[in-house]
């Protein structure tokens, strides 16, 4: 299985989704989260919330499809690239070989940005205000009370968080299949479609559970870190 | 606690825009379903004759009320008695503090690290071996059919063929799956038609 390019290529590509369907909607889920508790109150928060949660009720093959749609040499996003004069820069982004796997990436931002969302702020606003007073007092600035008050007291979230969305991003396959398939080439191949691949198109059902063993394994040595990690801290 | 009022509109500025791009592509799938068949349209437009009738159509062609009958009857099943049990699970290793919680969590979480092409290749054996695999000579067996049946997009028909003919035990592992996926599967498979 180590010796096939094709396979090592799918768990690269899986790893380097981890930062768009990991690192990027924790990141932004933080903040959105703030911002959620903070500055947006009543129902404009509790609309705010609900938006942004939508994408998570969707299964995520719909969310496959409909981005596919957005992201065509035709689609919306192009058009409004157009709009604000970047129109040199549009192309068919799932099936350019430099921007396929980013765009896949970015449908993960979309999918799971939701989730990220309503659990850390429903693990921020559990945190006593009397911090962040304390903080302004401080001199703190918005930025200043996220890194020293949010952060510290939404670290078990956050690992829940990584934990979700890791395994989102490694073990992922509808939203690779509908979108790309695996291509161009297979510069978005990731384990799931190659384990589909080879278990139901080559009928090579050794080599795919191989392959299954293998993401387990790995989707492991990144999550239980993280376990750890935020367990251990948030003694 | 007081924000200037520049932090405030710049944050609420910022949460208009992320909820635009969540909203965005909801938008435009809504506006494509309500256009005539086979136009094409560009941008977001509301279209001049909208096409409700596209909605009861795609219901018809999809045969959908028989696919979510098959994922309605799933979920109800399905989803009180895993509530059930995460509850009691959640409660036992967070408060009773019961011997070996650390390693039935660390289970847990290995069960979820589980990728789904792991399980299905195990079920699709065991469907083979249960004859459960579409035979009929106008569907003929394909990869992508065994797939979609074993992801859940079964019918009635071939729900309660395997109820009766799959061990408790064997349906108890394949529900879950069923029944978190058949929604997706079902749009998956009419993505292929």
């Amino acid at each position: 299985m180590f010796s096939d390019p094709d396979l090592r290529g799918s768990i690269i590509n899986s790893f380097q989704l981890l930062i768009f369907f990991s690192l990027v909607p924790v990141s932004l889920g933080v903040i959105v989260a703030s911002v959620l508790n903070r500055m947006a109150t009543g129902r404009g928060s509790s609309l705010a919330r609900a938006i942004i949660f939508l994408p998570q009720i969707i299964p995520l093959v719909a969310a496959g499809i409909i981005w596919t749609r957005l992201l065509s040499r035709q689609g919306l996003i192009n058009q409004m690239l157009g709009y604000i004069g970047l129109g040199g820069v549009t192309r068919a982004w799932l099936g350019d070989f430099s921007f396929a796997l980013p765009a896949v990436g970015m449908i993960g931002v979309w999918v799971l940005l939701g989730f990220c969302t309503v659990l850390l702020q429903t693990g921020a606003a559990k945190i006593d205000p009397q911090l962040y007073e304390a903080a302004r007092l401080d001199g703190a600035g918005w930025f200043d009370e996220i890194r020293a008050v949010t952060l510290p007291g939404i670290r078990r979230e956050i690992g829940v968080c990584l934990t979700v969305t890791s395994i989102a991003a490694l073990a992922s396959f509808d939203i690779v299949y509908v979108s790309t398939g695996g291509g161009p080439g297979n510069t978005t191949s990731v384990p799931g479609i190659q384990i589909y691949y080879e278990a139901f198109l080559q009928r090579r059902l050794g080599t795919a559970s191989a392959l299954s063993i293998t993401l387990m394994l790995l989707v492991l040595i990144v999550v239980l870190p993280i376990q750890r990690l935020s367990r251990s801290e948030s003694r | 606690m007081n924000y200037g009022a520049r932090e405030v509109w710049t944050g609420r500025f910022a949460l208009a825009i992320l909820m635009g791009f969540t909203i965005l592509p909801f938008t435009s799938i809504f506006l494509m379903a309500l256009q005539p068949s086979g136009s094409l349209p560009q941008g977001l437009s509301w279209p001049s004759d909208p096409q409700w009738g596209n909605f009861r159509q795609a219901f018809e062609v999809a045969n959908m009320s028989a696919l979510l009958r098959s994922s309605f009857s799933i979920v109800i099943s399905v989803v009180p008695i895993a509530v059930l049990i995460a509850t009691m699970a959640g409660f036992g290793i967070g408060l009773l503090q019961i011997p070996g919680a650390r390693w039935v969590l660390f289970t847990f979480v290995f069960g979820l690290t589980l990728p789904i092409e792991g399980i299905i290749l195990p079920l699709y054996n065991l469907m083979r071996d249960y004859g459960l695999r579409t035979r009929s000579p106008r569907d003929r067996p394909s990869a992508h059919r065994d797939l979609h049946a074993l992801l859940g997009v079964l019918d009635e028909r071939s729900l309660l063929k395997l109820a009766e003919r799959v061990e408790r035990k064997c349906l108890a592992s394949t529900a879950p799956e069923t029944g978190r996926c058949s929604v997706g599967s079902t749009l998956l498979w009419l993505e292929h038609q």
